[in-house]
């Protein structure tokens, strides 16, 4: 039966689906409801129904309750599950695991009751390979058979889970907003425009003091606002309600609890929702208690707002910087001022860009601040900042503090600066002036004192020691400087220091005995100090000599009185010559026309001759008629005129005042003069030129006489030239020859004395004799040759100044005479020597001669003494008229004790080969005071012998020094 | 350190006379001396520079000389760095400041003026060798220049 399944499809299953065929291909026979040709009608018919709906649908058939369901319910089986193995099971075996929970409902269906309606049941079913809590709405109705009597349940249902699940997430999301809304503590409304109902959660109501009602008219609630900010919070609303707002609401508001009276601060936030119609159906959101945030926000803010008013009002420069970023953040008007920059380039900038003048110093100061937060601080240090554009150098004594933040980092720097330039000029100037005063007191030569008038006791300055005579350091009483008060002035003093305690001023002026007697005269200044009482207290005052002054008033009035007489008696000549000034005028003008030797002539300024006298007629030789009238270029050799220097030469008057000229002049009859011409130009009161004044004056013989001259000098200065020419051959013979000789009798002597050495016994005794003389003769030679070369040598060609201490040449002249000094007992003293400018040499060889002669000339009896000294002194001081007036000199006297000579012999003695006395008694060459002499006269000085017989002599050199000496 | 009691001597001297006196002042010395004469410049810088092996010991130098002067000689010595230690005795007629001056500046160390007495050429000749002994051969002050006797 069951195999013929095509042929014998059953009609019921047509369509039907995926569980059509299930069904169709089901091997029935082995169920309880057998082979599919035995079910009864109902089953069919039930069944077509079924498996054709797309609601899902169940069904539980016979006594066994076989289960089949369609296409719609089987996703309520899920995969893995009971599909499709359910389909044609009994019931209890298929719904096992819910059994329990819909037996009785088939049962009450099965036994005649009302179909069942269970909605959102939670019916836990196995699938997708495990029970899930699946949700259904159901229902449970009877199917009748044949028999009409309910052979299965037909059970329709809709699975709900879904639908289920999104409820509860819906509730559990609402649960958690209403929980996060209770612990935020945050107040909920809601407002239905529409309305004008509000509602709230309890805590709101609880703030606004509102009955605990579901609905509240939204006016109750704005009457617990705070008064002021009603309008304000009406306002938002009504903005939030207005469509075109965006529905946002955000706003602060206090409200007042009508019952207690508590203020609370309150945060209201929420939207409103519009319709189609842009009218707004609802307005809700939330309130937040923010009355401790205000509080704490207001506490915070009048702190930072009392430390800004502190810092901005403190007289102080303030900078507040942040530590990380040195942005300045405050600044207060006492740092602009300091800083002298504007508010602008301090505010909100880098520090170091404002001070970018100063990084260069403090940077590295600053940072050590940020880093170790220990202060720095700069003390009246000097600092270049521009200020106002311009650099200016300022002293400021300044801070870097840092600033810490609770947790004890620094986080703020504060720049705190004062500028103290004021101070430190004021100090500066201070100084300056007690400096000032001291170099005024200094200077002034002022003695200082301060007179304690309690204990008597004085203090005073080493000037005003020194002006009363005693040491600077010394300590004196006042009572031992009052005892050196003159008597005569003692009354002065004390009047003015009476004077001086009534009304502070003291000024007098005495005499005083100086320590060392002299008598003194001072002025006393001084200003007395008092007490609160008015009782003079202390004595501050000056002293200062005044003798020198005093001295020049009576000298000063003397010279007035003098020159007052004088005045009057020069104004008594003034008159009387004035008075013989016009008379002389008048006889001028007849003396200028009666000169002849002068021709004196006036020109006007175009240089004709307007008068003429009657030295210009002798001169000239026109008569006044006959060239008044006349150009004065006539006077000119036509070379002269051509050359235009009658022109030039009245040019040069104008220019100068007066044009002064010699040259050929032009007489009348065409001879020449020679002419001295002075031309001096005459002024108008207006100092204009109105005319010259000649004066010629022929000097043609003077001309001839210096012309003779001139030539006779040519002449003298060729034969001069000759002369010191064969001056020059002579010399250098004097000294050749001389020193040649001294070679052959230098020899001579040699051979002599070897002779004489050796040879000497061999000779008879008249040989010896004339050998001796021949000895002697050599050596007279040998003398005079010495002498000679060193005459010839003095020449003035060899003058070499050097500054030569005169006590060095004498001690050289000492040493080369050693013997002949230490022989004779001679002594040699040599007084106040000075230096002088002299030719070194030249001078030894004159001392020499000048000692030597000392020796040779002095008394067999008397051991010589010699004195040599100098002295620089005025050539007025001399009674010699060789030595000029004005010149200094220096003499140096060189004086023996020796035989000395008759004074008439004075000159005598210093010419070439000059001797007073006989070879045989001083032998000499006379040639050494010509040496002298010579040599002075090198010098530019001269000399002198003064002497009288066996008296000694005196010779007295005077050399012209430099200047004077320096004393 | 030079012994006075043998010492060697150099004369540059064109005068044969001068030469003569000199070497005869010397034998009556109580020395023990040797003595080399030259009798120009020329012939003396030649022996000083190449000829002799060993430098005399002082060297006594007339100024007034053929071919080359003292002048010039003591000049060339004193820049020889091989010479330049040798002590230089002028010996001289003559007594010029200006020339005295110009040897002493050049480096010399005694100035001898040839006496007309053969007892004082004796003593200055004894006097010179002795100051340059005993002065360890430095050279005197310019004062001290000038040997007088």
């Amino acid at each position: 039966m069951g195999i013929q399944k095509d042929d014998d499809f059953p009609q019921f299953l047509t369509g039907g689906g995926e569980m059509g065929k299930l069904t169709r291909e089901k091997d029935w026979s082995k169920t309880s409801l057998g082979s599919m040709q035995f079910w009864p009608q109902s089953l069919r018919t039930t069944l077509s129904i079924i498996l054709n709906s797309k609601f899902p649908m169940f069904l539980w058939w016979g006594p066994e309750l076989i289960c089949f369901y369609n296409d719609a319910y089987r996703p309520s089986l899920g995969q893995n599950g009971k599909h499709p193995s359910i389909l044609g099971m009994k019931a209890e075996e298929a719904w096992t695991e819910i059994w329990h929970i819909i037996k009785p409902l088939i049962d009450q269906v099965l036994s005649g009751g009302e179909a069942t309606w269970s909605e959102d049941q939670l019916i836990p079913i196995f699938r997708n390979g495990k029970i899930e809590d699946v949700y259904w709405t159901f229902s449970y109705s009877p199917v009748n058979d044949e028999s009409d009597k309910p052979a299965g349940v037909l059970v329709t249902c809709t699975e709900t889970t879904s639908k289920i699940i999104t409820l509860h997430e819906l509730e559990e999301s609402k649960n958690e907003l209403e929980f996060a809304i209770d612990a935020t503590e945050l107040g909920t409304w809601d407002y239905n425009p529409i309305t004008n109902k509000f509602s709230a959660n309890e805590r709101l109501k609880k703030w606004f003091g509102l009955p605990s009602n579901e609905q509240i008219e939204l006016n109750h609630a704005i009457n617990a606002i705070f008064e002021s900010d009603r309008q304000r919070v009406t306002t938002a609303i009504q903005k939030a309600l207005d469509f075109s707002s965006g529905g946002k609401y955000d706003i602060e508001y206090t409200i007042i609890h009508p019952g207690t009276k508590k203020e609370t601060n309150v945060r209201a936030k929420g939207r409103a929702w519009f319709n189609e119609k842009k009218t707004a159906y609802r307005f809700n959101g939330t309130l937040e208690d923010v009355t401790e945030q205000r509080i704490a926000n207001r506490k915070a803010a009048q702190v930072e707002q009392n430390i800004r008013n502190m810092i901005l009002d403190a007289p102080i420069g303030i900078c507040v910087l942040d530590a990380f970023t040195l942005i300045s953040e405050i600044v207060n008007d006492s740092f602009i001022e300091v800083a002298g920059k504007s508010y602008e380039a301090i505010a909100g900038k880098f520090y170091w860009d404002t001070f970018s003048e100063a990084r260069p110093y403090y940077e590295a100061a600053l940072e050590k601040v940020v880093k170790d937060g220990i202060p720095f601080y700069a003390n009246e240090v000097e600092l270049t900042l521009v200020r106002h554009g311009n650099k200016e150098n300022v002293f400021v004594t300044f801070v870097y503090a840092p600033i810490r933040n609770t947790n004890g980092e620094v986080n703020k720097i504060a720049v705190w600066v004062v500028d103290n330039t004021q101070q430190v000029i004021a100090r500066q100037e201070i100084q300056k002036g007690v400096d000032k005063l001291n170099v005024v007191i200094e200077a002034s030569d002022l003695g200082t004192f301060e007179l304690d008038l309690i204990t008597d006791s004085i203090d005073c300055s080493e000037r005003f020691n020194q002006i009363f005579g005693y040491a600077t350091e010394e300590k004196i009483s006042h009572a031992q400087f009052l005892a050196q008060l003159h008597p005569g002035d003692i009354f002065t003093r004390n009047e003015a220091f009476k004077k001086a305690l009534e009304d502070g001023a003291l000024h007098y002026q005495s005499r005083i005995f100086a320590r060392n007697k002299l008598i003194k005269w001072i002025e006393v200044k001084g200003q007395v100090f008092f007490d609160e009482q008015h009782n003079p207290k202390i004595l501050l005052g000056t002293c200062r000599d005044i003798t020198e002054e005093k001295t020049h008033i009576q000298e000063h009035q003397f010279f007035s009185d003098e020159l007052e007489k004088q005045v009057q008696q020069r104004t008594k000549e003034l008159i009387e010559s004035n008075r013989l000034l016009k008379d002389s005028e008048e006889r001028y003008h007849l003396m200028v026309e009666e000169v002849q030797d002068y021709a004196i002539l006036y020109l006007n300024r175009e240089g004709i001759v307007e008068n003429w006298n009657a030295g210009a007629e002798k001169i000239k030789g026109y008569k006044a008629a006959e060239i008044i009238g006349k150009s004065f270029f006539n006077f000119y050799t036509e070379e002269d005129r051509k050359n235009n220097l009658p022109q030039k030469l009245l040019k040069q008057a104008i220019q100068t005042g007066r044009a002064r000229q010699e040259g050929w002049r032009v007489r009348k009859d065409g001879s020449l003069f020679w002419a001295s011409v002075l031309i001096t130009a005459v002024h108008n009161e207006k100092n204009d030129v109105i005319g010259f004044s000649k004066v010629t004056h022929d000097l043609t013989e003077k001309k001839d006489a210096e012309d003779r001259l001139k030539k006779s000098a040519a002449e003298l200065e060729q034969k001069n030239i000759v002369l010191e020419k064969i001056n020059k051959e002579l010399q250098s013979f004097a000294y050749i020859s001389s020193h040649d000789l001294q070679e052959p009798l230098r020899k001579i002597q040699t051979f002599a004395g070897r002779l004489l050495d050796t040879e000497y016994s061999n000779l008879t005794e008249n040989g010896k004799d004339q050998f001796k003389r021949m000895q002697h003769a050599a050596e007279r030679m040998q003398t005079l040759i010495d002498d000679l070369l060193t005459y010839s040598r003095t020449n003035s060609a060899e003058r070499k100044y050097e500054k030569t201490d005169l006590n060095k040449i004498v001690e050289q002249v000492k040493a080369e005479l050693k013997e002949e000094l230490q022989q004779k007992y001679a002594t040699i003293e040599a007084i106040n020597l000075c230096e002088i400018n002299i030719i070194p040499f030249q001078f030894r060889q004159l001392l020499h001669n000048l000692i030597s002669n000392a020796l040779k000339f002095s008394k067999p009896e008397q051991p010589p003494q010699i004195k040599i000294e100098s002295k620089i002194v005025r050539g007025t001081e001399f009674k010699n008229n060789q030595l000029s007036d004005k010149m200094w000199y220096c003499q140096i006297s060189i004086s023996d004790n020796g035989i000395g000579f008759e004074q008439h012999y004075s000159e005598k003695i210093f010419e070439l080969f000059q001797r007073l006395h006989g070879r045989m008694e001083y032998h000499g060459t006379g040639i050494g005071l010509a040496i002298v002499k010579k040599i002075v006269e090198n010098h530019n000085g001269i000399i002198t012998a003064t002497s009288e017989l066996n008296k000694g002599a005196t010779f007295d050199i005077y050399i012209p020094a430099p200047s004077q000496p320096d004393f | 350190m030079m012994n006075i009691g043998s010492v060697n001597l150099l004369l540059a001297d064109d005068d044969d006379d001068d030469c003569m006196f000199f070497k005869e002042a010397l034998e009556e010395l109580p020395l023990n001396s040797s003595l080399k004469t030259v009798k120009n410049g020329e012939q003396l810088m030649d022996l000083l520079t190449t000829k002799l092996v060993t430098l005399p010991d002082i060297l006594f130098l007339d100024i007034n000389m053929p071919r080359k002067t003292g002048v010039e000689c003591l000049s060339e010595i004193k820049r020889n760095e091989k010479l330049k230690q040798l002590p230089v005795i002028i010996y001289s007629t003559s007594l010029n400041h200006e020339v005295v001056d110009l040897l002493y500046e050049k480096g010399a160390h005694w100035y001898i003026r040839k006496p007309g007495d053969f007892k004082k050429l004796k003593k200055i000749i004894l006097e010179a060798l002795t100051n340059t002994v005993e002065n360890n051969l430095q050279r005197p002050s310019k004062e001290k220049f000038v040997i007088q006797v």
